[in-house]
């Protein structure tokens, strides 16, 4: 049960049922109804997680107008703004006050709403993991390096962690957008691993795992060693391809890499749209690789130029 | 996350797709996104590849709705990738959630994603979001790929 506080703060009764219905959906338990003439001092008074917050409200107060006075007293307090105006100029006036988002009032409406607080919830989830003071001194700074590699296996031991599965990434500006089904198997979350919690993901990730060890193999599965071996195997190869743009699809028996980097066509090095299509010997022979790759090297011997397995297969480019 | 100097907003979107209900919920998603204005739908296959056949230049991000009368989404995709002018653009598949099957042939043929129906706002914010670095990578590499000149 996420331990989130959520104030609504919203144009009437109904409006703020129906809010809270849908922000119950994504579990959240803690959802106070504040009234708006109490709503500076309450948010001063108590702790709270998020706010959102009706543009349209009872009295002649508009949001905006409650939304700056908030700002005095908790200037860090995200704020999701909802209003029925049509125009941009409330959407405009709401973001230079720092609203982490802007809902037009809709049919569903509602929904957005709580699928914001839902990913507020999964970053608020990842901050209880991975306090602060974990980030153990000494950590070899190539692992904390923000490419591909180290990023994705950050990703991948989350999912790790949380028994995420059939997982669908996109890269987006300032970070990951994942899709991907819950533990129980019955919901799809998205999660948004933004750029700022990479360090202490990675030294998270760098302080839990010796870099020979192996996770047990999974049968059956098309990642027999689950996310994070797979996804920095991955890593390493965009990498090497000078990768941007990424996404990675997990279906049941195949894992598809696209994105655009460069790629090898007759001879000749060109950049353009990339996309592997990886099926389980594949992938077992990329993580092999992997772990090869990283296993101590004996003293004299050369390092091997990566260019990448033979198995990925490149469809387009 | 925040906005690029490729934005969403300037994406130009062709949505293909013969439920009018689902393209309703899309258009209406898109335009909370700030995309209404450019986007275009039809309602089939073989009007699509008509419509891009006239099109001054090639739309930015296809969606593409797997199950339609006439052409199904399988042969718009392979005649798209068969065709210089619009091998680039990335085409994102429109299916059910379960449809794994269907997933993988649409992989195969050269889709460069896809989103379960009924469409999730987020999905579509992230897949926005994804075409909006494509395009500006792609962009960086001067339209045509660019040789490294380097020997593989």
């Amino acid at each position: 049960m996420s331990g989130l506080h959520v104030a609504i703060i919203a144009e009437s009764g109904r409006q703020y049922r129906q809010l809270a219905g849908a922000i119950r959906g994504v579990g959240v338990e803690a959802i106070h109804d504040v009234a708006v003439e109490e709503a500076v001092r309450w948010l001063d008074l108590r702790p709270c997680d998020v706010c959102v917050l009706s543009h349209e409200l009872p009295g002649k107060r508009t949001g905006l107008d409650l939304l700056l006075d908030i700002r005095k007293h908790c200037p860090d307090l995200p704020v999701i703004m909802v209003s029925r105006a049509g125009s941009d100029r409330v959407a405009v006036a709401a973001f230079h006050a720092d609203v982490i988002d802007y809902v037009p009032i809709s049919r569903g409406y509602e929904v957005a709403v709580a699928s914001l607080i839902g990913q507020l919830k999964v970053t608020s989830r990842i901050d209880q993991i991975l306090p602060a003071q974990i980030i153990p001194a000494g950590i070899d700074q190539a692992l904390m390096r923000l490419t591909y590699q180290n990023r994705l296996r950050a990703v991948g031991r989350h999912l790790d962690l949380y028994g995420f599965r059939r997982i669908y990434i996109l890269e987006v500006e300032g970070g990951f957008v994942v899709r991907a089904t819950a533990a129980d198997g019955r919901e799809t979350e998205t999660l948004e691993f933004a750029d700022q919690h990479f360090p202490q993901l990675l030294a998270s990730c760098a302080a839990a795992r010796g870099e020979g060890e192996r996770h047990w193999p999974v049968p059956g599965s098309l990642l027999p060693t689950g996310y994070e071996d797979f996804l920095r195997a991955v890593g390493y190869e965009l990498d090497q391809r000078a990768a941007e743009a990424i996404t990675i699809s997990e279906l049941d028996d195949l894992a598809v890499v696209s994105g655009v980097g460069r790629v090898d066509e007759y001879g000749v090095t060109r950049f353009g749209p990339l996309q592997w299509l990886l099926r389980r010997p594949d992938v077992e022979r990329l993580l092999d690789e992997a772990y090869r790759r990283r296993a101590p090297v004996p003293a004299g011997s050369v390092a091997r130029a990566g260019r990448g397995p033979a198995v990925l297969r490149r469809l387009t480019g | 996350m925040s906005s690029s100097a490729l934005q969403a907003t300037t994406l130009r979107i062709l949505l293909i797709d013969d439920d009018p209900d689902h393209v309703l919920l899309i258009r209406r998603a898109l335009r909370d996104l700030g995309n209404e204005r450019d986007v275009e739908s039809l309602s089939d296959g073989e009007e699509a590849l008509a419509w891009l056949d006239v099109a001054p230049e090639p739309p930015d991000l296809i969606l593409l709705d797997i199950n339609m009368p006439g052409l199904s989404g399988f042969e718009v995709l392979s005649r798209l990738r068969a065709d210089e002018r619009h091998k680039r653009v990335p085409v994102v598949m429109l299916t059910s959630s379960d449809a794994q099957a269907d997933i993988a042939r649409a992989y195969e043929l050269g889709a460069s994603g896809y989103i379960a129906k009924p469409s999730h706002y987020q999905d579509l914010r992230a897949v926005l979001g994804n075409t909006v670095l494509y395009w500006s990578a792609m962009r960086r590499f001067a339209g045509p790929e660019q040789e490294t000149g380097e020997c593989a």
